[in-house]
């Protein structure tokens, strides 16, 4: 039954990404190019009306999630996959080391994400500040979270099984413990999705959004709230689809993890 | 204001702030600004461009934001000011009288002025001002860059002798605006220090905003308001918001698409300042292509002015004539409107051996409302005439040190500042901010000799004629100017009219007009 | 859940822990491309002019010589003056302190409750309800605090003219006493918190409410609201206690967001306007103070509840 949901919820949440990264192909009309009057409500030929330009606001809705979507999937793998290989790491040696490794990941919670990601963008290209933030951000969550599911697994019954036979820890921790949690680390993988995506709205309102004429669905966020008294589709519309693209897959990592536990 | 050099920096800020932009338009059925209670009817509270966090208590650095400037015209006294047709106004300096040589000047001072701290304002103090200020050139712009304040010297209590470097016969106007007077001697900028402007500091305020209470015993027009509370707020939507609801009565300053909305809306009224900003096209003459003459003179004829200024400014302005300083006093008038010839830039194009295009990137930012868009439009327009124009969008924090100045092809700022100013700053050869490489001999020598010229009207004629030049020859391309739009309460009156320096005097406002 | 080694006990493992924090704040600070000289200059100064600039505002002596001058003054609680406006830090943020202040408590009066109760909800509430409760719970986390404010602005401000969707603090007041203008930006900061602090407690709720003698309480008829303070929420006041700290630190950040969005000149506003201006002490001190707010929470978390609630 979870399971079906989790399955469900994949798929929608795929869906989702397919949307925002093939929405340019389905665009009838150059997302960048002026044609209508600033700020015209939905008509005949332009379903969502226009922007504060003249652009029509259903083209840049289809093509504004391609970039950030893009990004906010490359921020979360960099910083899934350092969090579990860290995490791994740290958690099956229980050293010197790993506690450093642990150290750093508390001194970096302890940091004010928005600082770090900040002077990141001041320093880097956007998407490249976005990677940097959600690393700095997410991975040592990811990393507490693998390192005590490792840790936990290091002395369960088919991790001293694989042991006793004389496997290496590392082809254990690859073929056993892993799998084991995949549940555990796609949620995890989900999180640090809407957690990249979350910062690259927050950047954008501080002013570090993408050149124009892109379009991006942040940045219509920002560039059309002046018009949402003349039209609201051009702001609610491009937040709507960042809500669903951020709710589903935290609906999808809830669902990955709700299997064992919630009722 | 004509600090657009203080605005620009201040986009540091709106640009980080920037966006911000929350809001929507007020609900149709406005409710007429609500007004604080009755009791605090005589504070009128005006939402600036600025940013609180930048607020600065030294008046000779960097203003960064025009909150400051307003801040700073309030608690201190400048020597004149510029009036809202341009010309130069006495406030403390009554008279400015030079020599035959144009070199030495006798400025007299009033001698009803004192301090808020009871002592009288001496030609002293003016000269102490104007030497801090010298010694601060790197933070506003060598604004006394044309003085030898060594050589300068007080003469009495009411006067001081200004020496000039060369011939100088714009003195009134290069002491306008920016030249506070502070006591002689003053050395700690930390806190506030005495002024003698038609208001003073109270202790009431904080991070949010300032309150000033009227000077009973300034020298000049008593100010009707006892209280004038000064905020600075970055985003030009959250000012415009701010009025809307009633929590402010005059927000400097106001996104176009607003003023739009609000027509119509009895409670509150728009006030326009003509031609207060412009986005100059910068094409730097010693870079290919724009070193050939034929492709600045093509782009400027590729512009489709009206559509810029309807798209860009909603309309709120007028179209530019590729003059720089179209609203200084010395302009010319009478020059025809260049207007869109794409047969005409087709061929200067081929004849420049660019028929077959060019590949450029277009510089632009976000620091100032449009200033993108206009880029995205301008990039659409040369299109028409084979110069593919990538825009690149730089952030606005850094623009003004890294694209500024050094790139070939950008969109640069002015706010409406006077002509001589952009001369000092943007036409200078040898500076690092002569951002179109103008270095034509002959017209350096013309603006000296302008400089030279005792006659009012001869000289303004000379000056025309170098702006005239300037237009026709040089790297920019002027294509729209977009009026200051600033909504006020119904009933608010005293705003200052004019663009520049002028609009930061805003002692007369009141609620009771 | 591990830690930094413990042997020192919970103020020196603070202050190594803030030490470490000073040391990349700074060298963050440091890295930022262009410096307030820069600024100052405005892009028309000479590079005579900038050169003096940078002598006058100590720019030109070595990183480590900085470092210390600044941590010897945060010390003796002389953290500096500002680059910019040459005002003492201290005196900028003692300014703001109340307005991110204000905001800060307000999200969490408001959000812990909200966070009580719909983790409650979702786990004890009416069985249809559930999984509608849940669903808010797990989307409304996720939601960007943009979206949020563009929510709640197009719908209580531009809709129904309820509240100013900006906000312009009086001159001279503590922010209490304008609560009407409070309302979108605390909403905008409780809304998501809440969501996300109930996505954490859920778990620790079920876990109580599947013990024995929580079964019993219910089959004795108590009341939902008698077994819930009476029998659950002591059970999670460790955990809850985390939780506390978790949120703490998201709406440290988050303040900043907010007070951009709505017009308000708190700590956050003033935060991200000095790293544009490259205010260096303004950021380092601002910087080190959230993570100060950030590390006490964390270790007090520490100290009362062992063990963890997961994020």
């Amino acid at each position: 039954m979870r399971r079906r949901t989790a399955g469900a919820l994949a798929a929608w949440a795929g869906a989702a990404v397919l949307v925002a990264l093939g929405g340019r192909a389905l665009t009838g009309h150059d997302p960048a190019a002026v044609g209508a009057t600033p700020w015209a409500g939905p008509e005949p030929g332009l379903p969502l009306g226009a922007d504060g330009l003249g652009r029509d606001v259903l083209s840049r809705v289809l093509a504004g999630g391609q970039d950030l979507t893009l990004t906010a999937l490359a921020a979360a793998l960099t910083a899934s996959a350092l969090g579990v290989a860290g995490g791994l790491w740290a958690g099956w040696n229980r050293g010197r080391l790993s506690r450093a490794a642990a150290a750093t990941a508390d001194l970096l919670l302890a940091l004010p994400l928005l600082l770090l990601a900040l002077l990141a963008v001041v320093a880097l290209p956007g998407p490249a500040a976005v990677i940097a933030g959600t690393v700095l951000g997410g991975t040592p969550l990811t990393l507490r979270v693998v390192a005590d599911a490792t840790a936990g697994a290091r002395h369960a019954g088919y991790v001293e099984a694989a042991l006793a036979r004389g496997e290496r820890g590392a082809s254990v921790l690859m073929r056993e413990v892993l799998p084991a949690h995949a549940g555990i680390i796609g949620a995890d993988l989900a999180q640090r999705f809407v957690l990249s995506v979350q910062l690259a709205v927050a950047l954008n309102v501080l002013g570090f959004g993408p050149a124009p004429p892109a379009p991006d669905w942040a940045a219509m966020l920002r560039e059309n709230l002046p018009g949402l008294g003349l039209n609201p589709a051009a702001t609610i519309v491009p937040a709507l689809a960042l809500a669903v693209l951020t709710g589903s897959f935290a609906a999808l990592s809830h669902a990955l993890t709700s299997r064992d536990g919630a009722p | 204001m004509r600090s657009q050099f203080r605005r620009r920096t201040a986009a540091v800020v709106t640009a980080v702030a920037v966006l911000a932009g929350c809001a929507g338009n007020a609900p149709a059925a406005a409710p007429a600004p609500a007004g604080p209670p009755a009791a605090a009817n005589d504070t009128v509270r005006y939402a600036a461009p600025g940013s609180p966090s930048n607020a600065v208590t030294d008046p000779h650095g960097l203003l960064p934001g025009e909150s400051d400037m307003v801040r700073m015209a309030l608690t201190y006294d400048v020597l004149t000011v510029p009036g809202a047709d341009g010309s130069t106004r006495p406030r403390l300096a009554t008279e400015w009288r030079p020599d035959k040589t144009l070199t030495r000047w006798r400025i007299t001072v009033r001698d009803d002025a004192t301090f808020s701290d009871g002592r009288p304002v001496r030609a002293a103090d003016a000269l102490f001002s104007l030497r801090r200020m010298g010694e601060k050139a790197a933070e506003n712009f060598g604004r006394m860059a044309m003085f030898d304040l060594g050589a300068s010297k007080v003469i009495d209590d009411t006067a001081f002798e200004l020496v000039t470097r060369k011939p100088y016969a714009e003195v009134g106007r290069a002491l306008e605006g920016a030249t506070f007077v502070v006591p002689e001697g003053s050395d700690d900028f930390g806190e506030p220090v005495p002024g003698s402007g038609p208001f003073r500091p109270t202790a009431r305020g904080g991070a949010q905003a300032v309150v000033y209470e009227r000077n009973d015993d300034w020298w000049g027009p008593a100010p009707p308001s006892r209280f004038i509370e000064v905020r600075a707020v970055p985003d030009p939507q959250s000012r415009a918001q701010a009025l809307l609801s009633g929590q402010v009565d005059l927000a400097g300053g106001v996104p176009a698409t607003l003023a739009k909305q609000q027509e119509g809306n009895s409670a509150v009224r728009l006030l326009r300042r003509p031609g207060a900003t412009l986005y100059p096209l910068v094409m730097r003459m010693d870079t290919e292509p724009f070193d050939d003459h034929r492709v600045r003179e093509a782009v400027r004829l590729a512009l489709d002015r009206r559509q810029l200024l309807d798209t860009v400014f909603l309309g709120y302005g007028e179209i530019g004539n590729d003059l720089i300083t179209p609203k200084d006093a010395s302009s010319p008038r009478d020059l025809p409107q260049r207007t869109r010839d794409l047969g005409r830039a087709r061929k200067l194009m081929a004849d420049a051996g660019l028929a077959g295009g060019v590949d450029l990137t277009l510089h632009t930012t976000t620091a100032y409302p449009g200033m993108d868009s206009a880029a995205t439009l301008i990039s659409q327009q040369l299109a028409g005439i084979g110069i593919r124009a990538e825009v690149s969008l730089e952030p606005a924090d850094t623009y003004f040190s890294e694209i500024y100045g050094r790139k070939p092809f950008y969109l640069s700022y002015l706010g409406g500042i006077p002509f001589l100013d952009v001369v000092r700053v943007a036409l200078t050869p040898g500076s690092p901010t002569n951002e179109t490489a103008w270095k034509d001999p002959a017209w350096f020598a013309g603006l000296d000799e302008a400089l030279a010229e005792a006659d009012d009207a001869r000289r303004s004629s000379l000056l025309a004629d170098l702006q005239t030049e300037l237009r026709d020859q040089g790297g920019y391309a002027v294509w729209a100017l977009s009026d200051r739009l600033d909504l006020a309460r119904a009933g608010l009156s005293g705003v200052p009219e004019g663009i520049g320096f002028a609009s930061a005097f805003i002692d007369q406002v009141s609620l009771d007009g | 859940m591990f830690q930094l080694p413990r042997p020192a006990g919970v103020p020196v493992r603070a202050a190594l822990l803030l030490a470490a924090a000073s040391v990349v704040i700074f060298l963050c600070t440091a890295a930022l491309p262009g410096d307030a000289a820069d600024v100052l200059g405005g892009g028309r100064a000479t590079a005579e002019e900038l050169a003096r600039l940078r002598a006058e505002q100590g720019l030109d002596r070595p990183l480590p010589v900085r470092y210390l001058d600044w941590l010897s003054g945060v010390l003796t609680g002389e953290p500096g003056v500002s680059l910019i406006t040459g005002r003492p830090v201290a005196e900028l943020v003692a300014e703001r302190a109340a307005v991110t202040l204000a905001l800060a408590v307000a999200a969490l009066a408001l959000g812990l409750p909200l966070t009580t109760a719909l983790a409650w909800a979702a786990v004890r509430g009416p069985r249809w309800a559930r999984p509608a409760v849940n669903t808010l719970i797990v989307t409304g986390a996720a939601l960007p605090q943009a979206v949020v404010a563009a929510a709640l602005v197009a719908w209580l401000s531009t809709a129904w003219g309820a509240f100013p969707p900006v906000s312009m603090l009086p001159a001279g007041e503590p922010p209490w006493h304008r609560p009407d203008l409070l309302v979108l930006p605390v909403l905008t900061l409780a809304l998501p918190t809440a969501a996300y602090g109930a996505a954490l407690l859920r778990g620790a709720i079920a876990d109580v409410v599947a013990q024995p003698y929580v079964r019993d309480a219910e089959l004795r008829g108590l009341s939902p609201v008698t077994v819930l303070f009476r029998y659950v929420l002591p059970m999670v006041a460790a955990p809850a206690t985390r939780l506390f700290a978790v949120l703490l630190g998201g709406l440290v950040a988050g303040t900043a967001v907010v007070e951009i969005l709505f017009g308000l000149a708190g700590l956050g506003e003033l935060l991200v306007t000095a790293i544009s201006t490259r205010d260096v002490p303004v950021v380092q001190n601002v910087a080190l103070l959230a993570a100060a707010v950030v590390v006490a929470g964390l270790l007090v978390a520490d100290a009362a509840a062992p063990e963890a609630v997961r994020s």
